[in-house]
């Protein structure tokens, strides 16, 4: 991860501050705060239902948190106006979990989307710029396929060349791993890295595949149900070799609570 | 040193033995043997109570050595049995306990964690009530920001017509208008004819059959048309429109538009509003077309009229205000269709249950407002006709 260590001392391009989740009287995680740095792979890891995905979706602007801020680019996004987002929106792309495609357009139409909305780029140039992207995800000439037609993996490769239109600054992955078979995961990692490397955009990930946040991740947070918020915070791979708290140890070695702390490590 | 042999045999192959063996005057050893599974423990739990009323043990020994099979039902056998005899401070123990025992009842902690179960509170009528009256003002607060929304998107179309999804209207008006043609068509020309059929048995008696073909087209052009229609397009359509959006939501596609800075009510409503607003009236003119149709079958086949005579009271029953008025009213009917729709899609929740509901609301709250609708419609018309 030699690219995120050069990237170690540059500005922030995301700041979460002291951000607070609640649903209802239950608090999902409080004053959880980070930096994102340019170009680097952020990922923000934990079990199940600790608040990974709405921690995104705040940072995204689609949730308001309780409380805290959320600076991006330099703006506030949860304090943002109409035309202030807009601004954001369009230096950012989004892959979801499902892909998200929409299904009553071709892969074509998806990915000419955002480029229609905020370019004024001719029909034609839209064209072109469709089957780059879908080229560069390797899934040239089905620009005339629908979603339906395709398989999970390419939906999600599809989803990722409609999120990467704009060549936004920033890019966030919702869980990119799940559902994928190794192979297909692998060829997922290969393309986020050659992304990373062509546009050199900031990656921030949510995902708990620990084999690819190994292989991908320059720094990931350890976001906790029990402690609702961050347990850990640095280079997965160092973390994992370091580990003191067993929590942490626990989550990156998949050791379940049982096992004696010996045995966790090996 | 007595003994008491107890057998058991349930249906199927398994079944299990249980022996009780005094060894001493208090201590007593219980052997089990076979199978103790799901299907067989049923049958020892009575002998067991039996146990604990005939006898009074200073001891328990439980001799497993003769068991070939204990599932997860076993194995909360022996936890009930171990459970039994602390409560009486007995010494329990275990004899010839193999590894598949000890593997299954490590599975069954000892002492389940069994949660008091606080009881059901059912609401009193007065809390129900007030919970249904919150819902209600929820429900109307949410669609009257929707009916917010939906007018700013539909200004904002009207200022820049470029920025409607022109395609997608014509997707919709095909899916609503054309797709929906047969059904208008055929339900129209049967209610003409069971209306002229029916009242023609009445008129018939007072020579009155020429009214029969007035009193359809009044019925067809300024209630039945408008109406059926809308119920038709409500069903097909409206419920479409919820079960897309909410299917969208589910898919993250509503979250993904966000993302991209459209904004989904002008997105995916705008195209259905305006879709609906075009052909909703167009079949409502098919459908008057259609019921008219019917009454004429009923009037020349079974009324001895003929069509010129039937056509022209027809006409002469109808004037232009009612035609305009019909189609007014349809316009307005369309607006609810698609909007209605759209709104119960956007609230639809992100399960399959979500969505099936919303449909259900998105027909339902459609139909009750289409009545609301023409209700007030004939009171302004009979005030303005």
């Amino acid at each position: 991860m030699a690219e995120g260590k050069e990237n170690a001392g540059r500005e922030p391009v995301l700041i979460v501050k002291d951000v607070t989740a609640r649903f209802g009287d239950n608090v999902l995680f409080e004053k959880v705060g980070f930096q994102v740095r340019r170009g680097e792979i952020f990922a923000i890891a934990g079990e199940s239902g600790c608040g990974k995905s709405t921690l995104l979706k705040i940072m995204i602007g689609l949730l308001k948190p309780a409380s805290g801020t959320v600076w991006m680019e330099g703006v506030n996004v949860t304090g943002a106006g109409e035309e202030q987002m807009r601004r954001i929106r369009s230096g950012m792309g989004v892959l979801f979990q499902s892909g998200a495609l929409f299904g009553s357009m071709t892969l074509g139409e998806n990915v000419a989307l955002p480029l229609r909305e905020y370019t004024d780029l001719p029909a034609p140039w839209i064209d072109r710029v469709v089957r780059a992207k879908l080229a560069m995800v390797n899934l040239g000439g089905l620009e005339d396929r629908y979603p339906a037609e395709l398989s999970g993996g390419m939906q999600k490769r599809a989803g990722l060349a409609r999120a990467m239109a704009l060549d936004p600054g920033i890019l966030f992955f919702d869980e990119p791993f799940s559902g994928l078979d190794p192979v297909t995961s692998a060829e997922l990692e290969v393309l986020i890295r050659r992304i990373r490397s062509a546009v050199g955009s900031t990656m921030i990930m949510v995902s708990h595949d620990l084999p690819s946040l190994f292989n991908l991740a320059d720094r990931i947070i350890l976001l906790d149900r029990g402690a609702r918020g961050i347990l850990a915070e640095g280079d997965p791979r160092e973390m994992k070799r370091d580990a003191v708290d067993g929590r942490v140890a626990r989550f990156l070695h998949r050791a379940v609570p049982d096992e004696k702390p010996e045995e966790v490590g090996k | 040193m007595g003994k008491t042999a107890m057998e058991e045999r349930p249906p199927g192959r398994e079944e299990v033995s249980f022996q009780v063996d005094r060894v001493s005057p208090g201590e007593r050893v219980l052997s089990f043997s076979g199978s103790l599974t799901v299907h067989t423990v049923g049958g020892l739990l009575p002998r067991l109570r039996e146990f604990w009323t005939t006898e009074n043990p200073a001891g328990i020994l439980v001799d497993v050595s003769g068991l070939r099979k204990v599932d997860t039902a076993g194995a909360l056998f022996f936890r009930e049995l171990e459970g039994e005899s602390r409560k009486r401070s007995l010494p329990f123990a275990y004899r010839g306990a193999s590894g598949l025992l000890e593997g299954i009842l490590g599975m069954v902690p000892p002492e389940p964690d069994v949660l008091p179960v606080p009881p059901a509170r059912h609401p009193g009528l007065v809390e129900e009530i007030g919970k249904g009256t919150v819902a209600f003002f929820r429900d109307f607060v949410r669609v009257t920001g929707f009916v917010g929304d939906l007018t700013l998107a539909i200004g904002s179309c009207l200022v820049r017509p470029g920025s409607v999804r022109w395609g997608d209207v014509l997707h919709y008006m095909r899916r609503a208008g054309v797709d929906g043609l047969p059904i208008v068509g055929l339900i129209s020309l049967l209610l003409g004819l069971i209306m002229a059929f029916m009242s023609s048995l009445q008129l018939r008696q007072f020579g009155a059959n020429l009214y029969v073909a007035s009193l359809v087209g009044i019925a067809m052009v300024k209630e039945l048309g408008p109406m059926m229609t809308a119920i038709l397009v409500a069903g097909r359509s409206g419920s479409a429109y919820a079960a897309e959006i909410g299917t969208m939501i589910v898919h993250e596609e509503v979250d993904a538009l966000r993302t991209m800075g459209f904004e989904p009510v002008r997105f995916l409503t705008v195209p259905k509003v305006i879709a609906a607003v075009l052909v909703v009236p167009l079949l409502t003119l098919y459908a008057d077309f259609f019921g008219v149709a019917g009454g004429l079958v009923v009037g020349v086949t079974g009324l001895d009229l003929t069509v010129h005579t039937y056509l022209r009271e027809t006409m002469a029953s109808i004037g232009l205000f009612d035609v305009f008025s019909s189609l007014a009213k349809s316009l307005v009917f369309a607006v609810i269709i698609a909007g209605i729709g759209c709104q119960r899609g956007f609230q639809a929740g992100r399960s399959a249950e979500g969505v099936g509901a919303s449909t259900t609301s998105a027909v339902v709250a459609a139909i009750f407002l289409i009545i609301v609708a023409d209700s007030a419609f004939a009171i302004l018309f009979h005030y303005i006709g």
